[in-house]
């Protein structure tokens, strides 16, 4: 548990270091992985996963993907885009009209 | 002289089963429901019956979800196997 928390710490000081406002911190859960995976010569069974919110400028990416591949606390390394919650439109299953059948490729 | 109008006793639209739940690629139940519990594949829109927004939110989730390792990929999660059956599909 004292290695997580200083993986963490390391990795949201190298974070606003580069000049990253993180604006949460959330666990979730240490469960065992859902395959296992080899990373830093090592094949791991169990992990713990987190997700940090921040805002940050898109040069910061690739800098940070190498800091966290060359950190053999992290097993996996992703950043992801936050989630915009887009208008609730869904109307529903739109029945396709006979032309948009006929014209419609089949894949 | 008859009033042009539209249907008045037209249905309302079918609705999905997700329609209006956000798809997330953390909660793993609800994408496991549309995998194949034998193979861990992909169920695809004639099974599930989702719209096409859906469907595809759902298929990047899971892919995402795969390559981030919160999900199998080979099978589905044992865990969630007594979930409710929303696909339609027999075993």
């Amino acid at each position: 548990k004292p290695g997580t928390a200083a993986a963490l710490k390391r990795t949201v000081e190298a974070l606003m270091e580069r000049g990253a406002i993180v604006r949460n911190l959330e666990n979730l859960g240490e469960r065992s992985l859902p395959y296992k995976i080899s990373k830093h010569r090592e094949r791991h069974k169990r992990g713990g996963y987190f997700l940090i919110d921040l805002e940050a400028p898109p040069s910061i990416v690739s800098p940070m993907m190498d800091h966290l591949g060359r950190d053999t606390d992290v097993i996996r390394r992703a950043f992801v885009k936050h989630p915009v919650a887009k208008a609730e439109e869904c109307s529903g299953i739109i029945p396709a009209s006979p032309e948009e059948k006929l014209s419609a490729k089949k894949n | 002289q008859p009033i042009q109008m539209e249907n008045p006793y037209k249905d309302p639209p079918r609705r999905c089963v997700l329609c209006g739940i956000d798809v997330d690629y953390k909660n793993v139940q609800l994408l496991s429901q549309f995998v194949s519990p034998y193979t861990g594949s992909i169920y695809g829109r004639h099974i599930t019956g989702l719209c096409n927004k859906k469907q595809k939110e759902i298929t990047k989730a899971i892919k995402r979800a795969h390559v981030l390792g919160f999900m199998p990929v080979m099978f589905k999660n044992p865990q969630f196997l007594t979930d409710p059956k929303l696909c339609n599909i027999k075993y």
